[in-house]
């Protein structure tokens, strides 16, 4: 392994030592500002979506003059959480300690969440991560709320899903009924093979039949994965009408590609990966009639979703998924800290535990014993949308609107006959 | 007592006071221990603190690699398996950490055992890209037994090392030294104690000729496998108790990369090589977040740049510039001496 | 029955679904077909960067971690000219292929060249190299996920089975690139000198080739194998700036049952770790994660038997 070169090298050294004697840089002052630290990956969309509607958040909250007349000054934390959960929670502890931020929000993966939610416990800073979906960080909140009474989840958890797709099930069950004269409606189920996905995998096969439809099986697939034709052609050689598939990352959209390549005569509904307008333009409209769920503000929940989201796709041209939920929270702070009439943590905690006010998202309250927003219809809401010819139509709850059966999976049960 | 404070004072006096690499290692040493009186931020303590563990994992890559020849890609498994069976102890037997990381130092034992195997057939680059397999394998196993694993969520709520900060750091910076000491003693060749270093140099020139001269050559590297996972065992179990998770990013292929990167960049096959890269280049990644969209390019660039100009290694170049071998009797001295300061030969030849 | 969401035990009960019914014959015949056709797209793309990797450390001894990052760079090239600029498709493949193909052997005149005396730099330099590859695209592309158009669309359907025209297309042209390679290395003088270098290099030195030409022509190879190898599979899959590291844990374990240095060994080795993998996914859906860990698994266990692989050319000095 020696080289006998005999290059000057000295250059180079010095070189280094300069680079390296540059110093750490500590901090900025103070200020009369509120620090709120927004987290996540920034150089992929989930972090940009968290940052941006953020800044949407705090831009109208400034011009209305502030929180208890203090500015609220975003500080943004790219934390790499899709590579490496270390390099997150030393991003957090260092905006926690050379930034003094007070309220953190934001990041979508789950373990890097975990991980962080200590290093903010340990210095009392109001946590209130999303899109982070795994129900067990807000289960440490029930469990040992003196330690963990900081963190709020102001989004939808992972077994809220649950309940989704079996109102789409409901809602598909009848249109395959109406339009195609099938009586046992089936669905199939992809997901990632990963700890998050077995609840819901469980849940759909034992709830199934109370909705009246049944469970014909289960694909768990590497969350790497990005060829699902084996997958795909299994589904359909199972017959179901509809495919479910809880998939975060590459997998959605090779899913909702390549059962489109293919025609295969499902509905699909996965998860956020399908759920922005940006999809249609990035993939030449690809992935019609695929579906999404958990988008946010894509129908008037409440007087402040459709402004919200025209605004936000004003600002970065395309739609605000559950990233966004940062829109919220930055609300969701302003409205704790002025009932409280104050900064202290404590105080916010049990401010925050007490609010009720409306979001992009829907009705906001916390569940006080463990501080999950409350969910669903009425709630905070994670609609279902379906590209329909380049419109992203929201199909769930149905009174904004109704799924559209691909042609092709029309004609397929229609000359099948009854399967 | 007085006879052993004297004694060591001789040996300072004469095996590290003149010898300028030696010195500088030995007041870094003091400044690591005297650095909290400079500051105690927690964030700058939590990069000392992981730049402790990490040196004690890449000192442990190059035992197995610079002295024993053999090139592991996958040596994230002792990391991970101590990790896991750290944190498992710790989340279902309520057993403290100063228990749980010499059990999960263990467990690295048993992983390195297991590295033994394909390393008696195989040869080469045939063993290293097995190497890369084997923390795979076990990233699959923890995805098949979530429940006990905790899957991809990983198993949190970890005790802490100790209930400070500071402590954690002192605890950390105290066992990073004994296990480097314990290591350069097991590897130098020119150790009188232990005569591991010697043979295992032996065995890396040439192993046949080695075997030749009734050196049980795999006794060895079932010895050097079994104290390389050992050591990267107690950084594992460091690592799980003051991150307090303990995820599949422990095994997975980046985790093996750190520290040959680490090792190549600081000199291979030398103890301070891998700790001076580890010192150099973990803050640095952590320094560079300021510029968080080209940061691991940088590193990417700086590596490449290190193989190509500097392949012995930052450290190894600086410690030739610094110190010089005596060509009578082999003693160590400071290259700027004109005379060895034991048999007065002269030192530089050239001149 | 219960559903405890065992997945194993869902896959059994699916597995005896198939065999209870009725159409007994054709639902076993539809499944083997299904395995085949999908072992055989596996295996083929396996085959293609396999046999590429396989080839420079035949020749050279180089062990090139850049390969699938060299891959991944001309997917993404495909999406920038055919997706984002929209050039005609042979302009965007030809474009893809031949920058790759050239920032490949940059790569090699730079970074390999200068140090090819020392494997483990080798593995440290090219592992670096693709590190900067997937940063600089992360940086011109974000962490998105991205997909081309395929070249052509829609679907086949082929007894029973649906493969889409991109995957037929993919098969076909590593079909003839595979008989190419044949042609080139058994019937070319330019093969013959490769071999001999692969067996033996002072001989191949004594002989009067230049051996050092020989490794340049064979890194270009390499490297072109692997850009075709990006552009033909860009299509049917998500481009992210860090899927270089899974296919190359695969192509790895591929070569290394093949045995480092026989391409024979890198197809035969592509096609048992590809049907294993499909095996997986139809007789174990639930488990169809493993895969990886399953072909690996099997890598392990052949070496323990047959340490240089299935047909591994083995140099005299790293005998043990």
């Amino acid at each position: 392994m020696f080289i006998q070169k005999k290059k000057s090298n000295n250059g180079i050294v010095c070189g280094l030592v300069v680079f390296l004697t540059l110093g750490f840089v500590y901090g900025i002052a103070a200020g009369q500002t509120y620090k709120v630290g927004v987290t996540g990956p920034m150089t992929s969309y989930n972090g940009v979506m968290n940052w941006e509607a953020a800044v949407i958040g705090a831009e109208e909250i400034n011009k209305a003059g502030g929180i208890l007349n203090r500015k609220v000054e975003l500080i943004k934390i790219d934390t790499n959480e899709v590579v490496s959960v270390t390099d997150a929670v030393s991003a957090l502890e260092r905006a926690i300690t050379t930034q003094n931020i007070q309220a953190v929000t934001g990041s979508f993966r789950s373990e890097a969440v975990l991980a962080m939610q200590d290093i903010a416990m340990d210095n009392k800073i109001i946590h209130l991560a999303t899109p982070a979906a795994a129900p067990e960080i807000t289960q440490r909140v029930a469990e040992n709320y003196k330690r963990y009474k900081y963190f709020f989840r102001p989004s939808p958890n992972s077994l809220h899903w649950v309940d989704v797709y079996l109102q789409c099930a409901e809602l598909l069950r009848d249109k395959v009924q109406k339009e195609l004269g099938i009586k046992d409606a089936k669905i199939a189920i992809i997901a990632d093979k990963l700890l998050w996905c077995d609840p819901i995998v469980k849940l759909l096969y034992s709830r199934a039949p109370s909705v009246g439809v049944t469970v014909v099986g289960d694909w768990r697939v590497s969350p790497v994965a990005t060829d699902l034709t084996a997958e795909l052609t299994a589904v359909k050689a199972s017959g179901a009408h509809m495919i479910f598939a809880p998939m975060a990352a590459g997998g959605g959209l090779a899913l909702a590609l390549q059962a489109n390549e293919l025609k295969i005569p499902a509905v699909n509904i996965g998860l956020g990966t399908v759920s922005r307008l940006g999809v249609w333009k990035e993939t030449q409209g690809r992935i019609n009639y695929s579906a999404g769920m958990a988008a946010i503000a894509t129908c008037a929940a409440t007087p402040k979703s459709l402004p919200f989201w025209n605004k936000y796709i004003e600002r970065t041209g395309d739609s605000p998924a559950t990233p966004a939920a940062t829109y919220d929270v930055l609300y969701l702070l302003k409205a704790a800290i002025e009932k409280a009439n104050s900064f202290d943590p404590d105080s916010i905690v049990a401010a925050m535990e007490k609010i009720d006010i409306l979001g992009a998202q829907g009705r906001l309250q916390f569940n006080p014993a463990d501080h999950q927003v409350k969910m669903g219809e009425g709630w905070c809401l994670a609609p279902v949308v379906q590209f329909q010819d380049g419109k992203l139509i929201t199909v769930w709850p149905k009174k904004y609107g109704e799924f559209k059966l691909p042609p092709w999976m029309v004609e397929y049960w229609k000359t099948k006959g009854k399967s | 007592m007085i006879r052993t404070g004297r004694r060591v004072y001789k040996a300072f006096q004469g095996e590290i006071l003149p010898v300028p690499w030696r010195l500088i290692s030995f007041l870094f040493a003091v400044f690591l221990f005297l650095f909290p009186l400079i500051t105690i931020q927690p964030y700058v303590l939590r990069i000392l603190i992981f730049t402790c563990i990490y040196a004690i994992f890449a000192v442990s890559w190059d035992l197995l690699a610079g002295y024993a020849g053999q090139t592991s890609l996958g040596h994230s498994l002792f990391f991970g398996i101590s990790a896991y069976t750290a944190a498992l102890l710790n989340l279902n037997f309520g057993i403290k950490p100063w228990l749980t990381i010499p059990c999960g130092a263990i467990a690295g034992t048993v992983g390195g055992l297991i590295l033994c195997i394909p390393a008696l057939r195989l040869r080469g680059i045939y063993f290293t890209l097995t190497t890369i397999a084997f923390p795979l394998i076990l990233i699959g196993v923890v995805h098949t037994f979530p429940k006990v694993t905790g899957g991809e969520l990983g198993l949190y709520t970890l005790t802490p090392l100790s209930s400070s900060r500071l402590s954690s750091y002192y605890v950390c910076l105290v066992v990073a030294l004994a296990s480097i000491l314990a290591m350069w003693k097991l590897s130098d060749g020119k150790s009188k104690i232990v005569r591991t270093g010697l043979i295992l140099q032996a065995i890396r020139e040439d192993e046949i000729a080695a075997r030749t001269l009734a050196i049980n050559t795999i006794a060895f590297k079932i010895v050097v496998f079994s104290v390389s996972g050992f050591f990267a065992g107690i950084a594992g179990g460091l690592y799980a108790h003051t991150m307090r998770v303990v995820g599949t990013s422990t095994l997975e292929l980046g985790n093996s990369l750190q520290p040959i990167l680490w090792t190549l960049f600081g000199g291979i096959c030398s103890i301070h090589g891998p700790i001076l890269g580890t010192v150099f280049l973990y803050p640095l990644t952590e320094f560079l977040r300021i510029i968080p969209k080209f940061r691991l390019l940088i590193f990417a660039l700086v590596m490449v740049f290190i193989v190509l100009f500097m392949p012995e290694g930052l450290g190894v170049w600086i410690r030739n510039k610094l110190e010089k071998e005596c060509p009578r009797c082999k003693l160590v001295n400071a290259s700027w001496r004109r005379h060895c300061r034991a048999c007065g030969a002269p030192i530089h030849l050239e001149r | 029955m219960s559903h405890q969401g065992n997945d194993s035990v869902l896959a059994w009960n699916l597995s005896f679904e198939f065999f209870k019914g009725r159409r007994f014959k054709e639902n076993l015949g539809n499944m083997v077909l299904q395995i085949l056709i999908n072992g055989v797209l596996t295996s083929g793309i396996y085959a293609l960067l396999a046999i590429g990797f396989s080839l420079i450390f035949g020749v050279a001894r180089i062990v090139n971690l850049a390969h699938t990052a060299l891959y991944m760079l001309a997917a993404y090239y495909i999406f920038l000219f055919g997706h984002l600029l929209g050039l005609n498709i042979l302009l965007s493949v030809a474009l893809a292929i031949f920058l790759t193909t050239f920032i490949g052997m940059v790569i090699y005149k730079f970074c390999i060249d200068p140090i090819l005396e020392h494997e483990t730099s080798i593995v440290i330099v090219t592992v670096s190299v693709a590190i900067a590859i997937q940063e600089i695209l992360l940086c011109f592309f974000t962490g998105d996920f991205l997909s081309p158009l395929p070249f052509v669309s829609g679907y086949v359907e082929f007894l029973g089975v649906r493969i889409s025209a991109q995957h037929v297309l993919t098969l076909v042209v590593i079909f003839f690139l595979l008989l190419g390679m044949l042609f080139l290395l058994f019937r070319s003088k330019l093969g013959v000198s490769i071999r001999v270098t692969a067996q033996d290099r002072e001989i191949a030195n004594l002989m009067g080739i230049n051996v050092g030409r020989i490794c340049l022509i064979t890194m270009g190879m390499s490297v072109l194998l692997a850009a075709i190898g990006g552009v033909m599979i860009a299509p049917i899959s998500i481009l992210e700036p860090h899927l270089w590291g899974e296919p190359l844990v695969i192509v790895i374990a591929v070569v290394v049952l093949g045995g480092l240095g026989s391409i024979k060994g890198s197809v035969i080795g592509a096609f048992i770790l590809g049907f294993t993998e499909t095996l997986v996914v139809f007789i174990l859906p639930g488990g169809s994660f493993l895969k990886g860990a399953i072909a690996l698994l099997i890598v392990v266990f052949i070496l323990w038997f047959r340490p240089e692989g299935l047909f591994g050319v083995v140099f005299e000095e790293e005998r043990l």
